[in-house]
């Protein structure tokens, strides 16, 4: 086993922070320009934002969880397991030396959040931040209050969906986003990322450009303006059912207006350079050995495009490191990986092996694998990894402050690919509505290292609650979000949390 | 016992006595009830013909709007422009017909934000492209360059583009709206090409209309001639109505819809969609992008298999007019010698061509190369995922979650000394025993095939490890074969090929692709259709595509 393996991101210094930001910090000249976002000048009071970030597969809970002696303002993040020798996953957020600053401060981390939906193993992606099952009718959080609130609405795109490695659509292990119970599509190639949502400024950079813009969209808006009064008039023969569909069309319409209109509008911030074009940016057609360089540029897009105040609500949906996903990280294949299957599904996942509490009467304590805890802590590690690069995006912008990045997952035990005990790691105050820096452990009964407390004495605590709370913090009057199966979990914010 | 086999078994036992999911023997069944004929209630008097019984009120899908799939929007602009281009292929992926089968064609289908950008950014193409190298041969005027040529062209091209003639104030909503205003900001031919780009973006284009005459929400319409058309194009070739099946007038009549479908279904588009609808009823229509170790299977190709699947179902269901028996049983395929030589079967005649399996152990769809490379791993061959796929697919049993049992799920470990087979034995014990006892049973009987297909006797070809692949099959007890010894996947196809839970399987899958939707009424409506077929013997593939047609459940729709 490789230090790496056992220690990853351990010793990273100032030389490892510039290669993190590497080639695409490059490849984003005006990058640091953005240190005062253009519209946070221009206001003097700086919008909220949020985004919604997501990887599968849950977390090796003995290095996730809060230490013994650790308490919810006091907590260390940079321990070392003893038993598999493996770092916690957490520690990116405290590695100053690779991203510039320790996010420690920046954080709320909460441990013992659980679903309360039919949603189970993968199909539990439908419920992190919508908080609704199989058959939800409702939004993701970040798409409710960017649409349905309306607080989306100032800027070009109300929500900006990206993802890395699978665009599929209509399931619910593939989407974290849906607006109205319906799965909103990611865009998962860098060069559809950029031709989208930087075509504002490439148009607004000079005089003939912008001309050009502004008959675009003289001819664009007539064409928006006749695809409504269309949908208006087949809207009158619809039963309610059929009306959904044309009410999603009309949203969609909307933010073609918006982003027509956006053609005309200057803003304080250059386009990137564009990125390179990818071969393949698909899951299980050959596109995980691009994994990691899309999941870099998606992520400094997402953060320019917030700082450029194109969009303020955006989610990224992250890919495992399955089939060779490695490729181009820090992570050595041959260690990683087990020997006859490259997707880490059936191996790292499933063999995910926590210990275990004892159940009265059934069976005694397990003490677990605590290789498979590293193992599985290495996908992990690299998840927030990734996070912490966003984060350090944000930071550079001078917009994370008034952000909220909400990490979540699918799972809490990814051994039996259940959704008890989820984690979430918050971070930025959403413009000081979070009191961060802390460590919730919601479930104090539930000792650090221990799988999910389940048995007589288990008491849920929905993630819909988290789900209140961000509505709350983004000044929606709502006390219930989501579908759970038992509608009492849908209530309530989070108590303690802001 | 070990201590998670102890907490599975729990959650088990409470799962067990609270609903459906496992039994020593058996899975669930996917909506698949013993209903049958006479069913359903509330049979209204036919109005459609011969085969009609089964139409009922409760059967009927309700007025809808379906949007096109993607596959059906690049074959429209394609009719329409004269367009080679295929940019629906490049857009968000059709959200598929969820669990029921992985069907396109899916009622559940919108216009979200990325595919909106998509559409808008294809029709400006596309109008770029038909104005730039279409326009001046199919417009006699374009020289006027003038208002009237512009309605006379949108007179001409709105009706096509919409499917049905125009309604209303239509063409004057777009002429007023979009092109005249383009016409004095801009000229003529970007006129043109903003009336072509909004009309690409209509509801009309973009959604298959199913709502009939009838303005009202209440009782029972029948669709308009043109969405009859529209319907009966867009099921049969994936494609629009021909000029012909446009013109006709009276296709509320079940005999001019059989003669169209007829007429359709030897016409190479109807050739497409059946490749179409059995590839994604059997789970193979992306074994294109599947990819297998590099080290071990250097030569793997598998747009070939995906051209395999393609053949087999031209011939079975074209060529020999085959039925649901002849795609699971069959003893041949089509393909190159090369191909034969993986399947070690004799030479075709011809290649490629026609290769007999006669003389090999393999039957049907489910035991050719698409169908075991798509449910193996890089380098193995999966038994649970071939066993699990079968049990949904082609016996309409679903053989449970073991995420909502809560059970550990895990890979056997690698052992070069044990065969797949070997290996996934564990199953055979503790909680795992209720559910893959089933699924085992049905996987590991095509154990003989390797990851991307080729028959094997000795796993990685060493003699200490014979391959086994015979079982005895764990099945619910209504199913007719269940507890009969079978040596391999060929007895076991042909079993299935031969009964009626696997016609009536297929027959519910088929009534899922036709109405883009699933439902337990309108799949009892269709098997009691099939019935009626299968009795007589008539039940082809093609013979059940043109009962549908035939019949109200086609063009009815109920109030809902």
């Amino acid at each position: 086993m490789t230090d790496y393996a056992r220690r990853p991101g351990v010793q990273r210094t100032r030389r490892s922070f510039l290669r993190a930001l590497g080639a695409s910090a490059l490849a984003f000249p005006f990058f640091r320009s953005l240190e005062i976002s253009a519209v946070e000048a221009a206001e003097g009071v700086a919008p909220q934002r949020l985004l919604t970030f997501y990887f599968p597969h849950g977390v090796s809970s003995p290095l996730f969880k809060r230490q013994v002696n650790d308490t919810e303002d006091s907590f260390d993040l940079t321990f070392v397991e003893p038993r598999s020798g493996a770092p916690c996953v957490l520690r990116p957020f405290d590695d100053a030396a690779s991203y510039g600053m320790s996010f420690k401060s920046k954080l709320v981390v909460i441990d013992g959040l659980d679903f309360a939906t039919d949603a189970v193993g993968h199909d539990g992606t439908r419920t992190v931040f919508t908080g609704s099952g199989t058959t939800g009718t409702g939004s993701s959080i970040e798409q409710y209050l960017a649409i349905e609130a309306g607080l989306g609405k100032d800027t070009p795109f109300s929500t900006l969906v990206l993802g890395v490695g699978t665009n599929k659509t209509g399931d619910h292990l593939d989407n974290i986003s849906y607006y109205k119970g319906v799965t909103v599509s990611k865009i998962i190639d860098p060069t559809e990322t950029f031709n989208t949502v930087f075509a504002s400024l490439l148009a607004s950079s000079d005089p003939a450009a912008l001309a050009a813009a502004q008959a675009r969209r003289a001819r664009g808006q007539s064409v928006v303006d006749f695809l409504r009064a269309d949908i208006n008039h087949l809207n009158t023969r619809l039963a309610p059912r059929e009306k959904a569909k044309l009410d999603q069309h009309l949203t969609s319409l909307v933010e073609i207006e918006k982003q027509l209109a956006a053609l005309e509008t200057q803003r304080n911030c250059q386009a990137p350079a564009a990125p390179p074009k990818f071969d393949s940016v698909l899951s299980l057609a050959g596109g995980e050995v691009n994994f990691e360089a899309i999941t870099n540029l998606q992520i400094d897009m997402l953060a320019q495009a917030l700082a450029c105040d194109l969009t303020r609500f955006g989610s990224f949906w992250m890919a495992d490191l399955s089939r060779g996903a490695v490729t181009g990280t820090d992570i050595p294949y041959d260690t990683f990986y087990s020997p006859d299957s490259p997707d880490i599904h059936l191996t790292v996942a499933h063999g995910y092996r926590p210990p275990y509490d004892s159940i009265d009467g059934i069976a005694p304590a397990d003490p677990g694998v605590p290789v498979s805890w590293q193992l599985s802590g290495v996908q992990q590690h690299y998840a927030y990894e990734k996070a912490a690069r966003l984060l350090s995006r944000l930071s550079a912008s001078g917009i994370l402050e008034s952000s909220l990045v909400v990490i979540g997952n699918d799972m809490g035990d990814s051994g039996l690919h259940t959704s008890d005990n989820v984690p979430y790691v918050l971070a930025g105050s959403a413009g000081g509505k979070l009191r961060t820096g802390r460590y919730l452990s919601l479930k104090p009964n539930c000792p650090p290292g221990r799988r999910d407390c389940e048995g007589t004495n288990k008491v849920i605590i929905p993630n819909n609650q988290l789900l209140v709370s961000i509505a709350q913090m983004f000044g929606q009057a709502i006390d219930s979000f989501g579908e759970p199966t038992d509608p009492a979990h849908a209530k309530g914010a989070l108590a303690g949390l802001v | 016992m070990s201590r998670f086999n102890l907490r599975a078994q729990l959650a088990l036992l409470l799962t067990c006595a609270g609903a459906t999911s496992c039994s020593s023997s058996a899975g669930t069944r996917v909506v698949e009830s013993t209903g049958g004929a006479g069913s359903v209630a509330n049979s209204t008097a036919g109005t459609a013909g011969a085969g009609s019984a089964s139409n009922t009120t409760a059967a009927l899908i309700a007025p809808r709007i379906r949007r096109l799939t993607n596959a059906e929007y690049d074959a429209s602009v394609q009719a329409l422009l004269g367009t080679t281009l295929a940019l629906g292929a490049r857009f968000v992926p059709d959200a598929r017909l969820y669990k029921y089968g992985k069907f396109d064609r899916n009622e559940a289908q919108i216009v979200e934000p990325l595919l909106a950008r998509q559409l808008q950014q294809a029709a400006e193409t596309l109008a770029t492209e038909y104005v730039e190298k279409k326009l001046d041969q199919d417009l006699p005027c374009v020289m006027a360059a003038d208002a009237a040529c512009a309605r006379q062209f949108f007179e001409g091209f709105l009706p096509k583009a919409y499917r049905r003639a125009l309604g209303g104030s239509e063409l004057d909503d777009l002429l007023s709206m979009v092109v005249t205003p383009a016409l004095t900001r801009d000229g003529f031919r970007p006129a043109i090409e903003l009336g072509i780009e909004a009309a690409l973006q209509s509801t009309a284009f973009l959604y298959h209309s199913e709502l009939g005459d009838d303005a009202s929400l209440a009782g029972v319409k029948t669709l308009t001639n043109a969405e009859i058309a529209d319907a009966l194009g867009f099921l049969i070739t994936g494609s629009p109505a021909d000029a012909e099946l446009a013109r006709a007038a009276d296709l509320t009549s079940p005999d001019a819809r059989e003669q169209h479908a007829r007429r359709l279904l030897e016409t190479p588009l109807a050739r497409s969609q059946m490749h179409r609808m059995v590839k994604q009823w059997v789970g193979i229509d992306q074994v294109s992008d599947t990819l297998k170790s590099k080290t071990k299977f250097l030569n793997y190709q598998p747009q070939a298999f995906d051209q395999e699947s393609n053949d087999f179902v031209d011939e079975v269901v074209f060529a020999r007019k085959g039925d649901f028996r002849m795609l699971m049983g069959a003893a041949f395929t089509v393909g190159t010698s090369s191909l034969a030589d993986t399947y070690g079967a004799p030479q075709p005649s011809v290649d490629p061509g026609l290769i007999d399996l006669s003389s090999v152990p393999r039957r049907g769809i489910f035991n050719l190369g698409a169908f075991l490379a798509t449910n193996a791993t890089l380098e193995l061959p999966s038994p649970v995922k071939r066993g699990a796929r079968f049990l949904t697919q082609a016996l309409c049993i679903d053989p449970g979650d073991p995420n909502a049992l809560k059970l550990n799920i895990t890979l056997p470990p690698s052992n070069s000394s044990q065969t797949t087979r070997q290996r996934f034995e564990a199953h055979a014990q503790g909680a795992c025993l209720g559910c893959h006892s089933m699924i085992d049973s049905v996987g590991f009987t095509f154990e003989h095939f390797s990851a991307v297909g080729a028959w094997e006797a000795n796993e990685d070809d060493k003699p200490e490890l014979p391959i086994d692949s015979s079982t005895t099959l764990s099945l619910p007890s209504d199913i007719p074969f269940a507890g009969q010894a079978v040596a391999d996947s060929s007895e076991l196809a042909t079993l299935v090929s031969q009964s009626d839970a696997g016609r009536r399987c297929f027959a519910r899958n088929l009534a899922r692709f036709t109405s883009a939707s699933y439902g337990d009424a309108l799949e009892q409506a269709f098997l009691e259709e099939w019935k009626r077929l299968a009795d007589s013997g008539e039940d082809s593939v093609q013979e059940l595509l043109v009962a549908y047609v035939r019949s109200n459940l086609f063009v009815q729709r109920g109030a809902k």
